[in-house]
């Protein structure tokens, strides 16, 4: 084996990815205050931002676009960390909330609640996406204990859960056609079309706090990916710190989910584009991720807007897109590395 | 040192009969048997992965069902067979984990960290491999790398589960030889090993298993005896010392063409 097969990965390059995604990120946010069915010039931006005289649209930049663009990169940051959770947990690079069936659940709750509990406050529909997510992660699981199950094959319990839940999303969808189902089919292809501030109020400070907790306890998922036996080997307590990790998944994703719907396959790409740019350690791993995965949304959401103004494409279907191109040079890359 | 008293290891459809044994500190000790004999079931209830059905086990003369999950990874370590290493970590890293039981939750690596993984990868002979990707290394070095981490643990017991499985010779002889030394420390080393030559040349007690049961336990020169190898793998052979060292080599009597005359 020659020594060119063997990148390695010196200490600034972490450091330095995170700098630049750091750097990156307000820039698109910035850019994100432009596009839309209103064009609006750089002065008038910057004169409602920073609340000065002259053309402003304080509406416009304030209370649409600001919020939406942090809402982006708050939801996408999560959706990324729950990938990079769960692909440390099931050992399993194809592993993502989505495919676990996470979202899925999620949305079924959101949309059980949506048609038939119309009085309950939209800032209050985190909880029930919670609570959905929670019921697929928990049904996977189930599932997996019962069969003794290696994690590594979850992903398919996972699948058969996510579709099984995908049916009933369809189910309530038929069963609720009329004029108040095309707010929820708009949200179903993620999108932060009408989000606002009491959105971001609604999820910020479990997603923050969550982002936190698994950013400091990032060591600990090291040793997990491991693997249930070693990580007990070097003293993991693998079933509570298994279960807590599993619960801050399931979380960040379903919470994320119910502001900015099913948004695909940023759980899964994130958490790749960081490994291979930062390597595997988490402690590097997830900021990047996170940030990855915030400016891929903030990006997916800008350029939703600005292809054809007046109409919005949902950032779901442009992270479907890039996400589709993806996984398909994923198994390849892999394949690659397999036969090599 | 390792004390099972009366512990039965298994699961609900296959256990093994109650085990009473002792594995002295200062010494190699070499599990020896069959396939499916049970070594690998037992190493795992002695590492504490399977809680034993009844008896106890005691690592240095504490239970281990008592013990923290860290404070037993303080006290034992084990190096399982199958070694899968995650996407994108360094040899340092991987040899690094290996001081988890001694850090903190956040992980934060002191100079007796440091120091510690630095002779281990300094002894697995890894120190230029140190920066390099667990996955671009070869077999052989992997299992390295996580010998390097095993030594890093720095724990008074040692469990190997056949650790020269797919390793070329000299890489065999090198992890043999380290054992041997982990040994002379004053460490519990316990080894799984196929190789009844190879056991009874650098283990000082050998214990052999046979359908879930201690069959025989001693010196290598007085366990290795034709007598006891057909009982056990049921193969007859003859018995001859190793020119180098002395200890027994079983060598099967059947010819290479002959016709398959089962023993036993």
């Amino acid at each position: 084996m020659s020594d060119a097969r063997r990148p390695e990965f010196p200490g600034l390059r972490g450091p330095v990815t995170l700098a630049l995604l750091g750097a990156l990120l307000p820039v698109l946010m910035f850019a994100g205050l432009f596009a839309g069915a209103i064009p609006l010039e750089i002065e008038t931006v910057v004169n409602s931002l920073l609340g000065r005289d002259g053309p402003r649209q304080d509406f416009i930049v304030l209370q649409s676009r600001l919020p939406r663009a942090l809402l982006a990169a708050l939801a996408g940051g999560a959706l990324a960390l729950s990938g990079a959770l769960i692909q440390a947990l099931m050992r399993n690079p194809l592993a993502s909330p989505k495919i676990v069936g996470i979202n899925s659940g999620a949305a079924f709750a959101v949309l059980v609640t949506a048609f038939y509990i119309p009085a309950l406050p939209h800032s209050l529909l985190p909880v029930p996406a919670a609570l959905g997510g929670l019921m697929a992660g928990a049904l996977v699981w189930w599932c997996a204990q019962r069969g003794d199950i290696d994690p590594r094959q979850l992903t398919l319990v996972g699948l058969a859960v996510g579709l099984t839940l995908d049916a009933g999303v369809d189910a309530l969808l038929v069963a609720n056609t009329g004029p108040e189902s095309s707010a929820p089919l708009i949200w179903l292809t993620g999108s932060l079309w009408g989000r606002g501030w009491t959105h971001l109020a609604s999820v910020a400070p479990v997603l923050l706090t969550l982002a936190a907790a698994a950013l400091i306890l990032a060591f600990r998922l090291d040793l997990q990916a491991l693997g249930p036996r070693r990580a007990a080997g070097l003293g993991v307590r693998i079933g509570l710190e298994r279960t807590l990790a599993l619960l801050a998944a399931v979380i960040l994703a379903s919470v994320a989910v119910s502001v900015v719907g099913v948004l695909g396959f940023v759980g899964l790409m994130a958490p790749h584009v960081a490994t291979r740019l930062v390597g595997g350690r988490h402690r590097i791993m997830l900021p990047t991720a996170a940030l990855f995965g915030a400016v891929l949304t903030v990006g997916a959401d800008t350029l939703g807007r600005a292809i054809r103004p007046p109409l919005e494409i949902s950032a779901g279907i442009l992270t479907a897109l890039m996400g589709a191109a993806f996984f398909i040079w994923l198994l390849i890359a892999e394949d690659r590395r397999i036969l090599a | 040192m390792i004390d099972l008293e009366n512990a039965v290891a298994g699961y609900t459809s296959f256990r093994l009969a109650p085990t009473t044994l002792t594995f002295a500190e200062g010494r190699f000790s070499a599990l020896i048997g069959p396939n499916g004999c049970g070594k690998s079931t037992l190493l795992r209830m002695i590492s504490r992965q399977l809680a034993p059905l009844s008896g106890a086990v005691r690592i240095g003369g504490r239970a281990a069902a008592g013990l923290s999950q860290k404070d037993l990874a303080r006290r034992i370590a084990l190096l399982p067979q199958e070694n899968i290493a995650p996407a994108g970590i360094s040899v340092a890293d991987l040899a690094g984990y290996g001081r988890a039981p001694h850090q903190s939750l956040l992980g934060i690596a002191s100079d007796t960290d440091r120091a510690h993984v630095a002779r281990a990868l300094h002894r697995m002979d890894l120190a230029h491999l140190a920066q390099a990707p667990v996955a671009s290394l070869s077999g052989g070095q992997r299992q390295r790398a996580f010998l390097a981490m095993l030594l890093a643990q720095d724990t008074p017991a040692m469990l190997f589960d056949e650790p020269t499985n797919w390793l070329d010779i000299q890489h065999q002889v090198q992890v043999l030889t380290l054992i041997r030394s982990l040994a002379a420390e004053g460490r519990t080393c316990v080894a799984v090993l196929h190789d009844i030559a190879q056991a009874a040349r650098y283990a000082d007690h050998l214990v052999v298993m046979k359908d879930g049961a201690i069959v025989a336990q001693g010196a290598p020169a007085e366990v290795v005896t034709a007598e006891l190898v057909a009982e056990v793998y049921e193969i007859a052979v003859e018995i001859h010392p190793d020119p180098v060292s002395g200890t027994p080599v079983p060598y099967p009597c059947q010819p290479r063409s002959g016709a398959l005359a089962a023993a036993g």
